[in-house]
């Protein structure tokens, strides 16, 4: 669908400007990969050309999205394209394989799918995941079919994902705007989110859940607006087909889905009730001897050409049908035409908005409610049920693994609030990286601008706020997001704000895609482009540096040329080797970093973090006397203690370091040898920075005193 | 909807694509493009007897296709369970589906003839055909192919490492059924010239002078040692500091001063 009649019924003959801004892309990928090579090479000049890249990419397509002559067809092909260059930017980080710390998680369990042939198998790292399979089930049947590895399945599966999102996004906005550039702005305005550029696009549950449950949502617009009722019962179906693939994906998306469903119905209600006991002006009776006359549409010529879709480009037919259709719902009003006519009303065209707004309507909101039969409150009904469904029969630790993340994040923030609890620093990464100071002053901008975009789209949105309930939610989902941004000091709410952001960027996309700045006279058009492209800029970059740490933002060296073969890290073939020599799934206490290589290249039973307490075990100078009980307990058979303090981060313990740097940093001598003089451990295994010890013989013998 | 053409193109890259998965020792370059059509098309099926409306809306038939893509496979994949998930159960369940909605098709096509219902409005767009590039646009698509090309190569080429990393060698000592086994795997970044000893109770009972690997290179050795402290010493030849290199041992602490 690149090309369209337009509404003088020419066709649009080339390929326009995709072909440019295709090489623009790809132009500015390449700059990125430099980047990303200069850095895995130890230069560190490589920062400009990351954001020079990332410009490249979104400002030309920012300003020709928004240009009036771009078609639809255009501008959806380069939402997607914008989606998917900024999800290369992710590959290229890690061609080699999967390194942010939930990816092996997941790479996990894709590969036990595929080596046990069922579900539900172990995670020693994060048990919860194996009882939302969607994911890895569907990784794992790409993976059979296609021979590729569950790296390769896995990319594949999310940069399908990422194409969901994209078009998932635009078709909700467009829906709800009736405007294909509000969609196009507003689907770059969610790439602008803090998560969009790594952690959205990582190998993980959320990656994919929540595009799916964007897509219910789009659906559920859809099937309530479509003209006939075959396409809406065909949205409906699709919608109840993907509301359980959702929920067997990712818990928290399966709730905010749900939420979002439950407030779009219960807002539904609501208004409808509203207006049954304050009808506008437009819908109070009209006298009986009224004569009812359409006003004349006089939309000029040149606003036809920019947003083609529903009623904004209508000419010829189409504006008769327009017009018969509203002639039907105010003078017969009977059924049929009033479905004709509620089609236009659902969504409220520059036209139909005119009629609506200057002319009387007999049809009552109430009888307009009981004639669409189309209300959300069946699917969240559905959605609800299934949530309950999954979480009763098979997932019903969930609320376990949740509740205290939460209930931490809560009681934090009101003890922050109160100042009974420290604050986080804004724009330092838990290992300590601060960010540079330009880097903090784009951050501020970005938020300035956000919110200056956000109050622009909520002034012009206000007028037909409450004729949707769906725009209600999303917008009151932007205004959450704005709240959010302070839980950003709260240490233990930060994570769950950031987190939180990927969900309400959806009503932050739509909001501020409603800001249409003017420029006049119109020889100052450019100013506009200008401020979309500039803004879409800073924003995304802006997000980019909140949501990733400075020192990550570019590659670290994973795989290194040596005498014409290469090498991976002293963890990744630590765990490789283990194993050809110990075998597979042996229990492994181990640093965090070292934890998942072992559990995806073992596969061992890899042990790790604060609970049960491995890392005091390995991080205390001497054998306190209720470790050997734990060791014990744990039934573990091996410890791997690594040298290098960064094995404990999650982000960064899979690289190379060089040394004399952050990440080469050493754990004191006395840490690192207190294994050495116990009876009960053989140092099997030595690579230099990691020694893995047999502490078989623990269970048999005495703990030291 | 009334041109089969579409149908039949799809039954005919199906089994192509079939064909092409189940058959042995085909590259890559072949299989994997056919396992991706293995799994989209019968998506893209359904969503054509879903929403026979997308006809002709690229853009809703891609995002339809693409949910009902992870719908299909998430729920064979959970229907699957109790059976074992291998990839026969999955190419079959795949087409059966298929053969399902094909006849589901067939059926709707006959009773309904996919004619629009009555009254309703038709499209508020119209679709005209894709144009037909210019030359200039192909070069610049050339250029932008030719530029991804490298990109990915980039990527994927292993580099130099920076000054500072440095490589590592792997030392082991595994008890065995019979005896012990020895190795020595090399990541360093030249080739290396190691020496190993093998030390019984404090006493050198084997030795290894001179082992030269190249990085990625190993070295094992099953070897049989009396003692109750067992320890195994590599050396890098070229270093003249006394201190081995790695060391690993079995059996008891290792001999030092330092308290336990």
């Amino acid at each position: 669908m690149l090309y369209e009649h337009d509404s003088s019924g020419v066709i649009a003959s080339g390929w326009g400007a995709i072909p440019l801004l295709i090489l623009s892309s790809a132009c500015g990928l390449a700059l990125v990969t430099l980047a990303d090579a200069m850095s895995r090479s130890g230069r560190t000049e490589g920062q400009a050309l990351l954001w020079i890249g990332i410009a490249l990419i979104v400002a030309p397509t920012a300003w020709r999205v928004t240009t009036s002559s771009a078609t639809r067809g255009e501008r959806i092909l380069l939402v997607v394209l914008v989606g998917l260059a900024l999800y290369a930017i992710k590959v290229v980080h890690d061609p080699f394989a999967f390194t942010f710390a939930d990816e092996f998680v997941h790479q996990h369990n894709a590969n036990e799918i595929l080596r046990t042939g069922s579900l539900f198998n172990g995670n020693s790292i994060l048990p919860i995941t194996p009882l939302y399979p969607g994911l890895e089930a569907l990784t794992a049947g790409v993976a059979s079919t296609t021979g590729m590895t569950t790296f390769g399945a896995g990319l594949i599966v999310i940069a399908a994902s990422r194409v969901i999102m994209m078009l998932a996004i635009y078709f909700l906005i467009e829906s709800l705007s009736s405007s294909t550039r509000a969609g196009a702005i507003g689907a770059l305005f969610y790439a602008a989110g803090p998560n969009f550029l790594f952690f959205s696009a990582q190998f993980s549950y959320e990656s994919l859940a929540l595009p799916l449950s964007a897509s219910v949502l789009f659906m559920l617009v859809a099937m309530r607006s479509s003209e006939d009722a075959r396409t809406s019962f065909g949205w409906g179906a699709l919608a109840l087909l993907t509301v359980p693939a959702v929920v067997v994906t990712h818990h928290v998306s399966a709730y905010i889905l749900t939420l979002a469903l439950v407030g779009t119905s219960g807002v539904s209600v609501f208004l409808s009730s509203y207006r049954t006991r304050h009808p506008l002006q437009s819908e109070k009776p009209l006298p009986p001897d009224a004569e009812v006359v359409p006003p004349p549409v006089t939309a000029p010529q040149s606003q036809l050409v920019g947003d083609r879709t529903f009623g904004d480009g209508l000419g010829g037919t189409d504006r008769t049908a327009l017009i018969a259709a509203w002639r039907g719902a105010t003078g017969t009003r009977s059924r049929e035409d009033a479905f004709a006519y509620l089609s236009w009303l659902d969504r409220p065209t520059r036209f139909a908005d005119e009629i609506i707004d200057t002319t009387l309507v007999r049809t009552s909101w109430r009888k307009a409610v009981s004639l669409r039969g189309r209300s959300p409150l069946p699917l969240a009904t559905y959605t609800t049920t299934c949530v309950a469904l999954w979480l009763v029969v098979v997932a019903n630790t969930t609320t376990g693994y949740l509740s205290p993340v939460l209930s931490n994040a809560v009681d934090l923030t009101l003890k922050a609030a109160t100042r009974d609890a420290p604050t986080r620093a804004l724009f330092t990464s838990d290992a300590g990286a601060v960010s540079p100071r330009w880097e903090r002053a784009v951050v501020i901008v970005s938020v300035l601008v956000l919110v200056m975009w956000l109050l622009l789209g909520l002034r012009a949105l206000w007028k037909r706020l409450f004729r949707d309930a769906m725009l209600v939610v999303l917008t009151a989902s932007a205004l959450l997001y704005l709240a959010t941004l302070p839980l950003r000091v709260v240490p233990a709410a930060w994570e769950s704000a950031i987190r939180a952001s990927s969900f309400l960027f959806v009503g932050v996309a739509l909001l501020a895609a409603q800001a249409r700045p003017r420029a006049r006279p119109r020889r100052f058009a450019w100013v506009r482009l200008a401020l979309v492209g500039f803004s879409a800029t800073i924003m995304i970059s802006g997000g980019v540096i909140a949501g990733w740490p400075t020192n990550l933002r570019l590659a670290s060296p994973y795989r290194v040329k040596a005498e014409g073969t290469a090498i991976d890290p002293p963890g990744a073939a630590a765990a490789r080797w283990s194993t050809q020599a110990i075998g597979t799934f042996n229990r492994i206490g181990a640093e965090q970093s070292d934890a998942r290589l072992l559990m995806v290249y073992g596969p061992q039973e890899a042990i790790a973090g604060v609970f049960p307490a491995i890392d005091e075990v390995l991080h205390t100078p001497t054998i306190e006397s209720w470790q050997p009980d734990l060791l014990r307990q744990l039934r573990l058979r091996y410890l791997m203690v690594d040298n290098r303090t960064n094995s404990s981060d999650v982000l960064a313990g899979y690289f190379f370091a060089p040394v004399g740097s952050r990440g080469a940093a050493e754990r004191p001598p006395e840490v690192r040898d207190k294994f050495e003089h116990v009876s009960w451990a053989d140092r099997v295994f030595d690579s230099g920075t990691i020694v893995l010890y047999d502490i078989h013989r623990l269970g048999n013998e005495q703990p030291p005193p | 909807m009334n041109n089969p053409r579409p149908d039949q193109v799809a039954v005919s890259l199906l089994l192509i694509s079939t064909l092409a998965v189940a058959l042995p020792n085909l590259p890559a370059a072949l299989v994997v493009p056919a396992g991706i059509l293995i799994i989209v098309l019968p998506a893209y099926w359904w969503s054509r007897v879903i929403l026979p409306s997308l006809a002709g809306r690229s853009a809703e038939t891609i995002l339809a296709t693409l949910v009902l893509v992870a719908v299909i496979v998430i729920t064979l994949v959970l229907v699957l369970y109790g059976t074992g998930i291998r990839v026969t159960n999955i190419a079959l369940a795949l087409s059966l589906a298929t053969l399902g909605v094909a006849g589901w098709r067939l059926s709707t096509r006959v009773s309904a003839g996919d004619t629009p219902v009555a009254g309703a409005p038709g499209p508020a767009l119209r679709v005209g055909r894709l144009p037909s590039p210019r030359r200039r646009d192909l070069v610049i698509l050339l250029i932008a192919v030719i530029v991804l090309g490298g990109t990915a190569v980039l990527a994927r080429t292993p580099l130099s490492p920076p000054a500072g990393v440095q490589g590592y060698s792997q030392l082991w000592l595994l008890p065995q059924p019979a005896g012990l086994q020895l190795g020595v795997a090399s990541f360093e970044l030249r080739r290396t010239h190691y020496r190993l000893e093998l030390v019984a109770d404090g006493a050198v009972v084997r030795t290894w002078d001179d082992v030269l690997l190249a990085p990625g290179q190993r070295f094992t050795e099953e070897v049989v040692a009396p003692g109750s402290f067992i320890e195994a010493r590599l050396y890098l030849k070229d270093n003249s500091s006394p201190d081995p290199y790695r060391t690993v041992h079995i059996g008891g602490p290792a001999p030092t001063t330092a308290p336990p």
